[in-house]
């Protein structure tokens, strides 16, 4: 069964709320009437009206969304982070072409060019507008932290199959 | 019992449409009918009010959409909205769905409550119950829950619960079309093995679940019963069995408005049954082209 850490509050909830804003540009009011909720593998975001005492209930687990993985600061944003926000991340994006966002999502890294200017880090990558998945970016280029469950279930296009 | 019955045979020959709805939790500036205009595919939405359309191609088309993967809509039946639309969960209200896998009614639900509240959703089979989780994150569902059992399993006080969804077990002859039935499997299974014993294993879960909805429904609470199915033991005669035996309970009207009420047949009543089942309703292939279904809005007195 699925175990509760905690429900973030007070300066634990504002330093992820500071986090988020530093490095990809979400504010503050967007997180208005969200918990979050940290377990070992990191940090949960729910609904208003979320009760930790639900999950002391045997077989119950709740489907909130996995938005930072790790068990500390820095995180590790994650896909649904970058699903659930869209147009909220205003920093650590970056607009890929669409045979890029393919080798991303086929798990393979990009090599340097074109990405020589970003810092080392985490980043949202996008195709038309659409948050796709994360990379990081390293030295030798950009490497895909897409899971493995979300390419087996991509399709192969980026477009709608005819 | 079915009016029309030369249509509904008619109608049974036909494929079951595709139908999409688009999901209200996605951040992105999307639309989905310009989305279905650019692709060039035939579509046309359902009703003026809902923000449905019905689609033209292969069903592993739309589903195989990456907008479908990143939550953008759901592939779902037209009339498998219309039990949540009637149950009208409210934000901060604590909904349970009984029987929830795949989770199309439950992201339906989790958005109507605009993700404020508790959604808890029952499915006991693993592999459901992984497609359903995937779904609710896919869809951004945030206020869900999921019960790893049955709904008569859960552990909860009695009364807990504001408003409850059973879409309970059933024979599925709603799905019953001629190309589905040739091309489904699973769906093949359950139209060979539609005997006796079949049925009366169903109406005994329904049964049980009915006691276990009724129980935790809190006083002025509402459940929303539904099956896909045509058979009034699992219909009308599974709910007068609820009406007989808890005083409490009470059929209420369900409407849509006039766009959508005059598709929907009222409920069957043959002697010795309450006359309120005709506010209970039932959807037909011929009349709505959708999965047949049966609903009804039962209220608990408080």
């Amino acid at each position: 069964m699925e175990k509760l850490s905690k429900v973030l509050e007070g300066l634990e909830r504002e330093a992820i709320i500071d986090y988020c804003l530093s490095r990809y540009g979400v504010t503050a009011e967007t997180w208005d009437g969200l918990t979050f909720v940290k377990r070992k593998e990191g940090i949960w975001l729910h609904g208003r009206g979320f009760l930790p005492s639900l999950m002391e209930i045997n077989g119950l687990e709740s489907s909130g969304l996995r938005i930072l993985s790790g068990r500390s600061f820095p995180y590790k944003v994650t896909l649904a982070f970058g699903l659930f926000l869209g147009e909220a991340i205003q920093r650590g994006r970056i607009e890929v072409t669409k045979e890029q966002a393919l080798s991303l999502i086929r798990r393979e890294s990009l090599p340097e060019t074109g990405f020589e200017s970003l810092k080392k880090g985490y980043y949202f990558f996008y195709h038309q507008g659409k948050c796709l998945g994360v990379a990081l970016k390293m030295e030798k280029g950009l490497v895909s932290q897409v899971p493995k469950s979300f390419t087996a279930q991509m399709p192969k296009s980026l477009e709608v199959s005819s | 019992m079915i009016p029309d019955f030369e249509n509904f045979l008619l109608a049974l020959d036909k494929g079951l449409p595709i139908g999409l709805r688009e999901s209200a939790f996605h951040q992105f500036p999307y639309n989905l009918e310009e989305k279905l205009k650019n692709s060039g595919s035939v579509f046309k939405k359902k009703f003026q009010s809902f923000n449905f359309y019905e689609v033209e191609g292969p069903r592993k088309k739309w589903g195989g959409d990456i907008d479908h993967h990143l939550g953008m809509y759901f592939m779902q039946a037209f009339s498998s909205l219309l039990p949540v639309y009637t149950l009208s969960p409210q934000p901060g209200e604590r909904v349970l769905d009984m029987c929830a896998a795949p989770g199309g009614k439950s992201a339906l639900l989790s958005e109507l409550m605009q993700n404020e509240g508790v959604l808890i959703c029952c499915e006991p089979d693993l592999y459901r119950r992984r497609v359903l989780k995937a779904n609710l994150n896919r869809l951004n569902c945030i206020n869900s829950y999921v019960f790893q059992g049955k709904a008569q399993e859960l552990a909860f006080p009695k009364e807990s619960f504001d408003k409850i969804l059973l879409d309970g077990p059933c024979s599925s002859e709603g799905t019953f079309r001629k190309e589905v039935i040739l091309g489904d499997k699973r769906r093949e299974v359950n139209y060979l093995t539609y005997n006796e014993r079949f049925r009366r294993e169903l109406h005994q879960e329904q049964t049980i679940l009915l006691d276990k909805a009724w129980e935790l429904l809190k006083p002025g609470g509402v459940l929303v019963y539904s099956t896909c199915t045509y058979d009034p033991d699992e219909n009308e005669r599974a709910l007068q069995r609820l009406l007989s035996q808890y005083p409490d309970a009470h059929l209420a009207k369900i409407s849509f408005g006039d766009e959508i009420d005059g598709h929907l047949i009222d409920g069957f009543v043959e002697p010795g049954m309450s006359e309120d089942l005709k506010l209970t309703k039932r959807v037909y292939p011929h009349k709505m082209n959708s999965i047949g279904f049966y609903f009804g809005k039962v209220v608990k007195s408080s």
